[in-house]
């Protein structure tokens, strides 16, 4: 056999290799918190969408929270998520003028654990620490207290805790005081009024009596 | 005052890097790209004392991509000289070596290497030339890379078709008789083109672990590998017999000057795409300019390859601050550093304007350099200890392989070399190999 064989031979026998060590390793799953530590290392993470768009150049910026810490997502791609989904994403760490993202060559690496609207989060849960939510999609059960024109009060089971909510229609008539509805909004501080809000704004967000 | 000398002195200091990158053909500048980037905080870190005199830390880390810049523009320059001397291109220059080694064997190394120059610095000036008309063709008001980028997939599946159509290998193994060895060789050169994406698919998804913690580019074992190790083993194993060379000043007849203008402007335009399509190089964009120049002619060949890769690596630079993409190694560490802001109006950003500064002045100066290294290679390299400089440059490689990516990344490191000595023994293109990165990312686009 001479050298050109030798080197045929052994470049197959390499790839071979590397694709059974590939299979062994798998990427890591950490917390959002610990970004740092894995530079350049392929991980997988989960958080909250809480902003995504699209650049000029049709790639998408995804920012998710959870574990009290926060990461930019570069995704080569456009996947298709919304404010508030809890997503789950594969990619790379790497540090983007002085901060941490996570770089995923492929859309097909974020997965969408749960749309938000199948997320319901209890009153308490929110008030315990609103910034988290502000600006989310949220989904919020609990029982319409004083009822307005534009806007009702939402209070939990035990009327420990109350939010408003402005609305425009819903899709049962009339609101009245009392009824356990579950509520699809945005969730965000009013600055005029110094207080957050819930907002059934557009067609993802709605209000259905609770149960149905 | 202070800046300007600053700048000055980090594109010297990376003129000066960029003749031994280009003097070591296993050192390829995006490796060099890659390690100063992995060091710029040590960087920072040593010229803080600079802070005390008004710089700041930002500004810094603008003149280590300066330097890493300047450290590209020069290996563009520089790496023609063992490409001629001792037929060992790095992957660059692999298909320059039969016309510049050609030319070596007729006592004429030095006009191949005084033609690369020229077609180098001819590019440095048409690229200058075409900065504004290209900016408004790739960004806006007309914004042809979203229109590239709409067609991308195709763009890249058809350069792939040039690249294999184009081969000219003849492989006998299989019969000597009619198209056989043709067609063989077209063969083999798409099997090292799938054998290499098959290679991306599976190591680009790899975590690699810096034994001393530093960060872990999975491209750079595999980069090394394709076209490094190949080239210096090749080097190592080979002494050729060189007659004595005449160094004359390059002399050009008005024929020869018109069709070499024509070189670079094809040359430079194929470096330019190569800026703008991810995924390919500049020995890519060379194959491109060559069909398009149609010139078989060895000393245009030289220029035109020359132009390509100086092109590639100037434009690259403009490139990255208009669609805000990085196409080489070099622009990806640079990225890295500093602020790169969208180039949208028609007043260029400050560090944009800071990189042409070291662009110019780096290609400058790498044109005289060139020429003086040139004459002193032509006058004595048959007393340079190469192959011992070789080995010690194999040894560096695996070094560094080792203390950015581990074990693993001497396993990737190995591979990637017996692939890349595929080219070199079966006589195909090395170019192939860039299979590496095309598949995997027309595979991203389908």
């Amino acid at each position: 056999m001479q050298l050109k064989h030798y080197s045929l031979l052994f470049s197959i026998a390499g790839i071979l290799l590397l694709y059974f060590l590939s299979t062994l390793t798998q990427p890591i799953v950490i917390e959002l918190s610990e970004l740092s530590e894995y530079e350049d290392k392929q991980v997988t993470v989960e958080g909250i969408v809480a902003e995504h768009y699209i650049t000029s150049y049709e790639s998408q910026i995804i920012k998710i929270e959870g574990d009290n810490a926060t990461a930019m997502v570069f995704v080569e791609g456009r996947s298709d998520i919304e404010y508030g989904d809890k997503i789950q994403v594969t990619g790379k760490v790497q540090k983007y003028k002085g901060d941490w993202e996570i770089v995923v060559g492929n859309e097909r690496f974020v997965t969408i654990l749960q749309k938000w609207q199948n997320i319901s989060i209890p009153l308490w849960q929110i008030a315990e620490n609103p910034v988290k939510y502000d600006g989310l999609n949220i989904n919020v059960t609990g029982y319409i207290d004083a009822v307005y024109d534009a806007y009702f009060y939402l209070v939990d089971e035990e009327v420990i805790h109350s939010i408003i909510v402005f609305y425009n229609s819903f899709e049962h008539g009339s609101v009245y005081s009392g009824q356990k509805v579950d509520i699809a909004a945005q969730f965000r501080y009013d600055p005029e009024d110094l207080r957050y809000k819930l907002d059934v704004m557009d067609e993802t967000h709605g209000i259905t009596l609770s149960g149905e | 005052m202070l800046d300007l000398f600053l700048v000055i002195s980090f594109c010297v200091l990376g003129v000066i890097t960029g003749i031994a990158t280009g003097l070591l053909p296993g050192l390829h500048v995006n490796n060099i790209a890659l390690i100063l980037l992995s060091l710029s905080g040590a960087i920072v870190g040593a010229f803080s004392f600079l802070f005390d005199y008004g710089v700041s830390e930002q500004f810094i880390l603008l003149l280590i991509s300066i330097y890493i810049i300047s450290v590209s523009i020069s290996h563009t320059f520089h790496d023609t000289i063992p490409t001629t001397f001792l037929g060992a291109p790095d992957e660059d220059t692999a298909l320059s070596v039969l016309p510049a080694h050609s030319l070596l064997l007729e006592g004429k190394g030095y006009e191949a290497v005084a033609l690369s120059a020229m077609g180098s610095y001819g590019a440095i000036i048409f690229c200058f030339l075409l900065l504004y008309p290209i900016r408004f063709l790739i960004g806006a008001p007309l914004f042809f890379y979203s229109t590239l980028q709409e067609i991308m997939l195709f763009v890249l599946i058809a350069i792939s078709i040039l690249m294999l159509g184009t081969e000219k290998a003849k492989i006998d193994d299989f019969g000597t008789k009619g198209k056989t060895p043709s067609i063989v060789g077209m063969l083999f050169a798409t099997f090292v083109f799938a054998l290499s994406g098959i290679f991306g698919i599976i190591i680009l998804d790899f975590s690699l672990d810096s034994p001393i913690g530093l960060s872990s580019p999975v491209l750079f074992p595999a980069l090394a590998g394709l076209f490094g190790t190949p080239t210096l083993l090749t080097s190592l194993m080979t002494k050729p017999v060189i007659p004595k060379q005449t160094i004359e000043k390059l002399k050009l007849d008005k024929k020869t000057k018109r069709s070499s203008v024509l070189s670079v402007i094809t040359g430079s335009l194929g470096g330019i795409l190569v800026s703008i399509i991810p995924g390919i190089t500049s020995a890519t964009g060379t194959i491109l300019a060559m069909n398009a120049r149609g010139e078989s002619d060895k000393r245009q060949t030289i220029v035109t390859l020359s132009a390509v890769n100086t092109a590639c690596a100037f434009f690259v630079v403009v490139v990255l601050f208009i669609i805000l993409r990085s196409r080489s190694g070099a622009t990806l560490a640079a990225m890295e550093l500093m602020a790169v802001e969208e180039w949208m109006g028609v007043v260029m950003p400050a560090n944009l304007a800071y990189l042409l500064i070291a662009l110019i002045l780096g290609g400058t100066l790498s044109y005289f350099l060139t020429l003086s290294v040139g004459k002193i290679f032509a006058r004595h390299f048959a007393n340079v200890p190469y192959q011992l400089i070789i080995g010690l440059t194999i040894a560096m490689v695996v070094i560094l392989v080792f203390l950015f990516t581990g074990i693993l990344g001497i396993l990737i490191l190995v591979v990637a070399t017996f692939i890349g000595l595929l080219p070199v023994h079966w006589g195909v293109r090395r170019s192939h190999c860039m299979g590496i990165l095309l598949i995997p990312i027309i595979l991203h686009f389908l």
